[in-house]
């Protein structure tokens, strides 16, 4: 399955929307310029999700981990590797003396960032296509990429795809990359879709 | 203020903290509803920030309890949910305000000046302000009036000789002392430099008359689709023509959604409906306005909400 160029165009519409929104919510918690660049999105079969963010994740991934359930239900994830969590807490937070490990604090602003984000996105979605979803409380979890992948329990009979969107956070010269994931059962996709398609009809 | 916060994040109660003590308040925390409940009990607070996402006991329980235990009590949603539907349910659980933890929080404090009795400034007309923007007004109601003609094939007079400015907190109890009910409201939201709401509201049975005259059937209980159809058209005429003007007095070029159709609504819902967007749409214009099609002639409210700081701006641009 793949997106259609009217598709990627409006989902990279929506989700550019959601990250100015958050861009803004960061810029003003840090009184700092925050960019999130725009997007690049791809659609793959969740089997192929770690063969997709491969190179980029080795060892533990931070992710950020939100349930969401309604006429479209699925994972929502913010996944970043263990150095760029660590530099995303210490450019938002600014002036800490840096910590080789995520704390409690680290983990309290990433948790947050993610809630923001995931939501910002999700929420954007759910207004555009008239649908509301609920969400979980969101979770931050370290773990390896296949661990982590395998405990993504929602939908887990069936068939899944995960939407990809390649995130680069920007502050003070630095830039911390990321990916933002929604995995989705295919029932869940193709109402997405179908719904994105009515967006541009 | 005395302002509880209420959010299991501390990240996000320190974030909150920080921009409430720097406007000069006094703050308490509290990282769950249990806790939330029990300061309530124990202290006396001028209002409540919420988080929706929270273990145990959620935001939307906490809103019900807090509500019933403190009816006056302000309490204002900071969610990062910003779903309208999300928003729509806090404001009917008895949330005050929604605040969208993405955007800009400073939005909170915009929310705490425009509580009731909280020292929102009620912005008075000068006598030539109020004479240039009803003849503003009325050169926009007129365009819309030869629009309808056209588009109901009837003879349509469209007059706004009344104006008010208020908090939108006043909102509810403006429309409530006015209104019985409200048999339609056609809304939509503007957006460009400035963004707001506007709402043209129909008072209960004054919709299903002019839809009497305007398509000569009348169908009860409920409307057909054509009647709400029509409804929105006509919402969408009015509406465009006063937001255009609007944008035309202060140089600013707006974007219109699209028209949402409400019918039979009592007044504090719909108060909650016209509300629900960014929450620095903190004033409203109000234009008790007379519409006659035909031989029928019916009494619409047109309600344009606004930040304070382009309420400023228009009111200066009246006097320029």
């Amino acid at each position: 399955m793949n997106l259609s160029p009217q598709q990627q165009d409006a989902l990279t519409e929506l989700i550019n929307i959601a990250f100015s929104r958050t861009a803004a919510a960061l810029s003003e918690m840090t009184n700092l310029r925050v960019l999130l660049d725009v997007p690049r999105i791809t659609l793959c079969p969740i089997a192929e999700l770690a063969k997709q963010l491969d190179g980029f994740v080795v060892g533990e991934v931070a992710t950020v981990h939100q349930i969401f359930t309604g006429p479209v239900s699925g994972d929502a994830l913010l996944m970043l590797n263990y150095e760029g969590a660590l530099m995303l807490s210490d450019m938002l937070t600014g002036g800490r003396v840096p910590s080789p490990r995520l704390d409690a604090s680290d983990r309290e602003v990433l948790t947050e960032v993610g809630n923001i984000l995931l939501n910002a996105c999700l929420g954007m979605f759910g207004n555009l296509l008239k649908v509301h979803v609920t969400f979980s409380v969101p979770r931050l979890q370290l773990a390896e990429i296949h661990a982590l992948l395998n405990s993504l329990m929602i939908g887990s009979d069936e068939l899944r795809h995960a939407l990809v969107v390649y995130t680069n956070f920007r502050m003070r010269d630095n830039a911390v990359t990321g990916y933002l994931v929604i995995v989705l059962g295919v029932a869940s996709l193709d109402w997405l879709l179908t719904a994105l398609d009515q967006l541009g009809a | 203020m005395h302002i509880l916060v209420v959010d299991d994040s501390a990240f996000a109660r320190l974030r909150i903290r920080r921009l409430l003590t720097m406007a000069g308040h006094t703050v308490s925390e509290a990282s769950n509803g249990h806790q939330a409940l029990q300061l309530a009990a124990e202290n006396r607070f001028d209002a409540v920030t919420l988080d929706l996402l929270m273990p145990e006991m959620d935001g939307m329980e906490l809103l019900g309890r807090m509500r019933a235990a403190h009816p006056q009590l302000p309490m204002i949603v900071v969610s990062a949910d910003i779903q309208e539907e999300t928003q729509r349910q806090a404001l009917a659980a008895g949330a005050t305000a929604f605040v969208p933890k993405s955007g800009q929080m400073t939005a909170l404090l915009n929310v705490l000046t425009s509580l009731p009795g909280r020292g929102v400034e009620e912005f008075v007309w000068t006598l030539l302000q109020q004479d240039a923007f009803t003849e503003m007004m009325n050169e926009a109601m007129g365009q819309a009036a030869n629009a309808l003609a056209s588009l109901l094939e009837r003879r349509v007079l469209l007059t706004a000789p009344k104006t008010e400015i208020m908090p939108v907190a006043m909102l509810h109890e403006f429309l409530e002392r006015r209104l019985s009910g409200v048999s339609a409201c056609i809304r939509e939201h503007f957006l460009g430099e400035i963004t707001g709401n506007a709402a043209l509201i129909f008072p209960a049975g004054h919709a299903e008359i002019l839809l009497h005259a305007v398509l000569d059937q009348t169908e009860v209980p409920g409307l057909s689709e054509i009647e709400r159809a029509t409804l929105a058209e006509i919402g969408n005429v009015v509406l465009n023509a006063a937001i255009a003007r609007l944008g035309d007095q202060l140089h600013v070029r707006l974007t219109m959604g699209l028209p949402t159709v409400n019918t039979n609504q009592a007044v504090m819902p719909l108060t909650n409906l016209l509300r629900a967007g960014p929450t620095t749409m903190n004033h409203a214009i109000v234009l008790l306005s007379r519409l006659a099609v035909g031989e029928v002639h019916l009494i619409v409210y047109l309600i344009i909400l606004l930040p304070e700081t382009d309420i400023r701006r228009l009111l200066a641009s009246l006097e320029a």
